[in-house]
């Protein structure tokens, strides 16, 4: 019946959306209650009280002193980082749409059902993304909720917009890691290989940022991260370029998914 | 048996592992076919390639070389309608340990597309099993049960059975034997690998012997319990005088003569007479004769380097 | 028979030691690598003019002449930055102490032989415990070799000892995984123990670091991170007082696991 894998595993992984949507905005919410104490941002936020904003939009507002905002502060301590920490999630998620099964023996059970396998693949991942939009979505309930607790107002259009722009590189991570599912037999294998594209990409991106004008920045643009790019999405909004380019790569990871998972033997 | 198209029929379905380190043929050119509304044995030792066969038949592997059909469709191609009129227990049955019997059933039939369960609760009341463990909690038997709820509770017209009772009580054996007789009266087909042989003597109609990825036979069950030969123990008076052990062993279809005090007791094949007459000197207290086993015909069909068991004509007039 | 399970463990484990070594010895190769691309006077200048929290974030604290040394970059750069990517190694071989096989079932076997729980699960802990040092010696490989291609003036002797320094910390992630495994009888909820330990503890490292005098700087003593301090060592050697930190409650850990696991349960 189209829909059941969709919903049974929504069923039995929702409570991975909110143990791991609590984690990530209990992290927000402890950023957002540190922002009042940082004297720094304190005293900044004074002097943005006195200034009428048209004046200072006149002045422009160099980058370091964007940064020295609340919002800046978020952007540092949560966005840069949260990633990084979603991607834990991300593999195992994606771990658990066929490389799981399959090494347990259930696929045994699954695949002897009357669905094509492809739908086993898909509707898995498009619950798992659901999964992951829906932490995003509480870890952004935990930042909203932190800015009660903290008197300094952060512009809550820019903190959605970096929540969203969280969504597509975590869809990528599940796709990439359904896709090394979907290669290899053996559970180790898939996991490594999704983990070294990972941890590689992370590597590559940290490297290209820090030797601009490198072999190694020309080489950032082959990395999910640098399309990911905190910063300059609290700064100027999100990035149509990047944002396409990142769901397009996870449609394809899906898609080759599908292609290679049809074709082999199961589980031997 | 009135003919009629198979329901499975395959045609040198050939399956080849390869490694980095080797090539292992699991199947050869395996040509089977299983008529409507019988109960097909499938008997092999461990590594005989039961459990290939049964994979690719259900689309999880696929062939190195020939093809499978099932109700007539490629089992590849049309995997999917296939299964929905397949109910298949795997030799070694996972399942989600953290959910309940129920909830498995639940899953398994919202993926049917079944809204009525009431086939697997009875189902389950025969077995005994109760659902609302999880499945981490069950024991294997009662894990096995839950495997046969799901292979069973849609009533499909064909059921494909690895080791079915692996890890079930005598009880439950029983009952499972019963529950095979009513699908093959409702006209339905059991396709059902094992290597105890009791259980496919009890049930089956007819068996197919692999070894080694071949299939070295197939037979009726009744024609394989009733092979020409079997084994005669006689009781004497006194006690068998030794020189018997020689004398016997020279009369044609006498073997594996054996003397333990006034017991006598020989393998025959074809008539009695013969043997009767060279023992007519002592005095016989008792006689029997007991047909052989399954498994000693088995052993027969895998005496040695199976010269009984080549018989590729015989195989492709009877499958 | 003593040592068994020990020299099995590893027999078992070491290639897996030295494909992780490998690749976080190339990330330390390449780190080295580029530092010869890099200006550092003009990134030490552009820093400078950041606010206290951004430089926190990048992982360069108030030291910045020291920071934007070769020999600051790559404690900054490499151990610090990639500081979360070490400690999935440990995690995941501490989850083969207990967890995985108790899952398995495999250690109804196990235990079923003639030795003691405790000998089981510390033998096993040893042997993982002595792969850490192929990580690090690899690590240390990785920078040594860098330093020879680039031909850069690098202290080796600080470069060991901040290799080195990833011991003390492993170990205690390496023990922690054991001990979550000793505690509880289920391979995912000791898994999210893992995680929860590993990704809050960095949590509180990053914001605590970036918030100085707020509260969260005091919550910072309570992550592992923050006695790892890879700036520090390269700059003054290893400092006794954070090893001894780490190490105690290592072995501390260590104790519980052992006695939690001698009284439970196994595999229910």
């Amino acid at each position: 019946m189209a829909g059941e894998f969709f919903k049974e595993t929504v069923r039995r992984c929702w409570r991975q959306a909110v143990y791991w949507g609590v984690g990530m905005g209990l992290l927000g919410l402890y950023i957002m209650v540190v922002i009042r104490d940082v004297d720094m941002l304190k005293q900044y936020a004074e002097l943005m009280a006195t200034m009428p904003p048209a004046l200072l939009q006149a002045f422009g507002i160099a980058d370091a002193a964007a940064m020295a905002t609340p919002e800046g502060f978020i952007s540092f301590g949560f966005y840069g980082y949260a990633l990084l920490i979603l991607a834990v999630f991300a593999v195992m998620m994606g771990m658990s749409v066929t490389a799981n099964e399959e090494d347990d023996g259930v696929l045994d059970v699954v695949l002897s059902l009357p669905v094509p396998r492809w739908r086993v693949v898909v509707e898995k991942f498009l619950a798992f993304a659901l999964i992951g939009a829906a932490i995003t979505v509480i870890a952004f309930g935990g930042l909203l909720l932190g800015m009660q607790m903290s008197e300094l107002r952060v512009e809550v259009g820019r903190l959605a917009l970096s929540t969203l722009n969280m969504v597509p590189p975590l869809l990528l991570m599940i796709a990439l890691t359904v896709f090394c599912g979907a290669i290899f037999r053996r559970r180790t294998t898939a996991l490594a290989a999704a983990a070294v594209v990972i941890v590689a990409s992370y590597f590559i991106n940290f490297l290209g940022a820090a030797a601009a004008g490198s072999l190694a920045d020309s080489l950032r643009a082959v990395s999910f991260f640098a399309y990911y790019d905190s910063e300059s999405v609290m700064r100027s909004g999100l990035n149509a370029g990047n944002i396409a380019l990142l769901l397009a790569a996870t449609a394809a990871l899906v898609a080759g998914s599908v292609w290679a998972f049809q074709r082999r033997d199961i589980g031997v | 048996m009135v003919q009629s198209d198979p329901i499975i029929q395959t045609e040198n379905l050939t399956k080849v592992y390869t490694s980095r380190r080797s090539q292992t043929r699991a199947l050869d050119r395996l040509n089977l076919s299983v008529q409507p509304g019988e109960i097909f044995g499938y008997l092999g030792p461990n590594g005989a390639g039961k459990t290939t066969t049964i994979r690719l038949l259900l689309d999880l592997i696929r062939p190195t070389a020939g093809r499978a059909r099932i109700f007539g469709l490629d089992a590849q191609a049309h995997a999917v309608e296939i299964h929905r009129r397949v109910g298949f227990l795997p030799g070694e049955l996972s399942l989600w340990r953290s959910l309940t019997g129920l909830q498995v059933i639940r899953h398994i039939a919202n993926v049917r597309g079944m809204r009525d369960l009431r086939c697997a609760h009875q189902l389950a009341e025969r077995l005994q099993l109760d659902l609302s463990k999880r499945v981490r909690d069950y024991s294997s038997g009662n894990r096995r049960k839950l495997g046969l709820v799901i292979a069973m509770m849609h009533e499909p017209e064909l059921l494909i059975l690895d080791e079915p009772t692996n890890g079930l009580d005598p009880l439950m054996q029983q009952e499972f034997n019963q529950m095979m007789r009513e699908v093959r009266a409702e006209g339905r087909t059991v396709f059902l690998s094992s290597h105890v042989l009791g259980e496919v003597q009890a049930i089956c109609d007819r068996v197919g012997i692999l070894r080694e990825g071949e299939l070295r036979a197939v037979e009726r069950v009744e024609r394989l319990t009733h092979v020409d030969f079997r084994w005669v123990e006689m009781r004497f008076r006194e006690d068998v005088p030794a020189a018997w052990r020689e004398r016997l062993g020279d009369i044609s279809g006498v073997s594996e003569v054996s003397i333990d005090g006034t017991t006598l007791r020989v393998r025959l094949q074809g008539d009695f007479d013969p043997l009767l007459r060279a023992v007519s000197g002592g005095y016989i207290r008792d006689l029997r004769v007991k047909e052989p086993t399954l498994e000693e015909i088995f052993l027969t069909f895998y005496d040695g380097d199976g010269k009984r068991a080549a018989q590729p004509e015989r195989v492709k007039e009877l499958a | 028979m003593v040592g068994v399970i020990f020299k099995h463990t590893l027999r078992h484990s070491w290639l897996q030691a030295l494909y992780w070594g490998l690749g976080l010895g190339l990330m330390a190769l390449l780190v080295v690598l580029v530092l010869p691309l890099m200006d550092y006077n003009k990134m030490a200048e552009l820093i400078q003019n950041l606010p206290p929290f951004v430089r926190a974030a990048v992982g360069v604290g108030d030291d910045l002449e020291y920071a934007f040394s070769t020999e600051g970059m790559i404690a900054v750069g490499f151990f610090g930055k990639l500081a979360l990517i070490f400690a999935v190694y440990p995690a995941v071989m501490g989850m083969r102490v207990i967890a995985n096989e108790e899952d398995a079932g495999i250690l109804d076997v196990v235990l079923t032989l003639p030795v003691r729980r405790w000998q089981v699960v510390l033998e096993r802990f040893l042997a993982y415990l002595a792969t850490l040092f192929i990580i690090a010696a690899l690590v240390f490989l990785g920078l040594w070799a860098g330093a020879q291609l680039t031909g850069q003036a690098l202290d080796l002797s600080k470069l060991a000892v901040s290799a080195l320094n990833l011991l003390p910390t492993l170990t205690l992630v390496l023990v922690f995984t054991v001990f979550a495994g000793a505690l509880f009888g289920r391979r995912t909820v000791a898994l999210t123990a893992v995680t929860l330990f590993v990704v809050g503890s960095f949590a509180l490292e990053t914001v605590g670091g970036m918030a100085k005098g707020s509260a969260a700087e005091g919550l910072r003593s309570l992550s592992f991170f923050a006695y790892f301090d890879a700036l520090g060592v390269m700059r003054s050697g290893l400092a006794a007082a954070n090893v001894a930190v780490l190490v105690g409650a290592a072995a501390a850990l260590l104790a519980a696991g052992l006695w939690a696991f001698q009284r439970r349960d196994v595999g229910v």
